[in-house]
């Protein structure tokens, strides 16, 4: 698989050092996503808003998207990266089906190769500007993890990008438990999300809901 | 015009704790596992300590990234050995691996502090201690990470016998007995998190001894 990389910035007056220095901005964002495991697999929440600055410029992203058929991806941070780590997946995942082996890449595998994919473009200094939440089921077992646009992962029960660490992870600490049920885990998120609505300046108030289970996916908006 | 800056850092702290201890024919190796960033705390339960080979146990803080990249390094260079030499790396073979990884990246550092335990060919415990690019020496204790400052000195106090402070330099292993020595570093993670924000939540022990690898567990303070 190449990794293709983006056009470099060119600016006749930076100095060249022994790195090239790639800075980056993020131009059209997306806030928080916040993820919590329950009963029967996992929840995701994203609100729909891409910002442009401090432009809330569009209103319907959707930012919650399936991978192959056991996982769910949810993204913060620059969505034209969101959309090109999309396809690099969707490469992944049709390599994968073409083995036609009676495998498939379980949420596991797809972390695997998100926080290889964030740490290999970051070594280049030309990171994919996103903050990623993971989620799925594979034979009963449940995995939700994060990476973030440096390569720093990690799997818990709850996780959540940008405000949602600030003001989502307190509740869910406090009102996580084992064995949520669906209409239990909504209603936490539902939480979670208005928490981040009334104080976070670039959320609106489109919520995606998305859910995984051994089934399948389906995503609510 | 000025220069334009990076508006971004490649690295991040993500905090913690680790310590090893040499015995006469064990090795104890400990880390916390909590996972921050700034002044959040991102999980509780991320494990900082990888069994490399059935008689070398690493445990690494500092970017947590780097860490995982730097395991999986390690991990695979031992695979191949093993095709090669039909046989496990010895742990101060792995020591010297990890020095060279270490220091291959010199100019773009791993930034992780890593702490490698284990037995060496004669069966008695060694723990080696490294740098960022891979500066390392043998010792009969060390600890590495956030928490290092406050547990250092209290291991010198207890473990002056294997201390790389005595001249002339020493038998580099403690007289402690096993559980003795797990004690001990429990001690020194408890008093360390009092003090250190970024180590606490749970204690991650692996003991190395002739009858294999052990592990225990402890709660730390979550505060």
């Amino acid at each position: 698989l190449q990794v293709m990389d983006s056009a470099p910035v060119e600016n006749s007056l930076m100095s060249s050092e022994s790195d090239i220095q790639r800075t980056q901005y993020p131009y059209v964002t997306g806030t928080s996503v916040v993820g919590i495991k329950y009963k029967d697999g996992i929840l995701l929440a994203a609100d729909m808003g891409g910002s442009y600055g401090s432009t809330i410029r569009y209103k319907s992203v959707e930012r919650l998207k399936p991978v192959g058929k056991h996982s769910l991806l949810g993204a913060s941070g620059e969505i034209s990266d969101f959309q090109e780590i999309m396809k690099y997946l969707d490469e992944l995942i049709l390599y994968d089906n073409m083995w036609d082996d009676g495998n498939s890449f379980g949420p596991k595998e797809v972390h695997n190769y998100l926080t290889r994919v964030m740490y290999n473009r970051r070594n280049k200094f030309n990171p994919l500007w996103n903050s990623l939440v993971l989620g799925g089921v594979k034979n009963g077992q449940k995995y939700l993890g994060s990476v973030s646009m440096i390569g720093v992962h990690y799997e818990d029960n709850h996780v959540a990008t940008g405000f949602g660490n600030h003001l989502a992870r307190p509740i869910l600490r406090d009102e996580w438990h084992e064995n949520l049920s669906y209409e239990e885990g909504v209603k936490l998120l539902e939480k979670c999300m208005r928490v981040l609505l009334y104080r976070d300046r670039s959320a609106v108030n489109k919520l995606q809901i998305a859910k995984i289970t051994e089934e399948g996916v389906t995503i609510s908006q | 015009m000025t220069k334009q800056q990076a508006n971004w850092s490649p690295y991040d702290n993500n905090g913690g704790t680790c310590v090893a201890v040499a015995g006469a024919d064990y090795c104890v190796i400990a880390a916390d596992t909590r996972m921050s960033t700034g002044y959040n705390i991102l999980t509780r339960d991320y494990s900082k300590i990888i069994e490399l080979a059935d008689r070398c146990v690493m445990a690494s803080s500092g970017f947590q990234a780097d860490v995982r990249a730097l395991q999986k390094v390690l991990a695979s260079r031992h695979l191949i050995y093993q095709h090669q030499h039909n046989k496990q790396m010895s742990c101060p073979a792995m020591g010297q691996l990890l020095s060279n990884t270490l220091y291959y990246k010199r100019f773009f550092p791993y930034y992780s502090f890593n702490v490698l335990g284990g037995l060496d060919s004669e069966g008695k415990g060694c723990v080696f201690t490294y740098d960022a690019v891979g500066s390392y020496e043998r010792v009969g204790y060390s600890s590495q990470g956030s928490g290092a400052t406050l547990i250092m000195p209290f291991l010198d106090n207890q473990l002056k016998s294997p201390s790389p402070l005595l001249l002339p330099a020493k038998d580099a292993v403690t007289p402690l007995s096993e559980s003795e020595a797990i004690d001990l570093v429990k001690t020194c993670f408890a008093s360390a998190t009092e003090r250190d924000i970024y180590t606490g939540d749970k204690l991650e022990i692996v003991i190395l001894n002739g009858s294999g690898i052990r592990r225990e567990e402890m709660d730390l303070r979550k505060d």
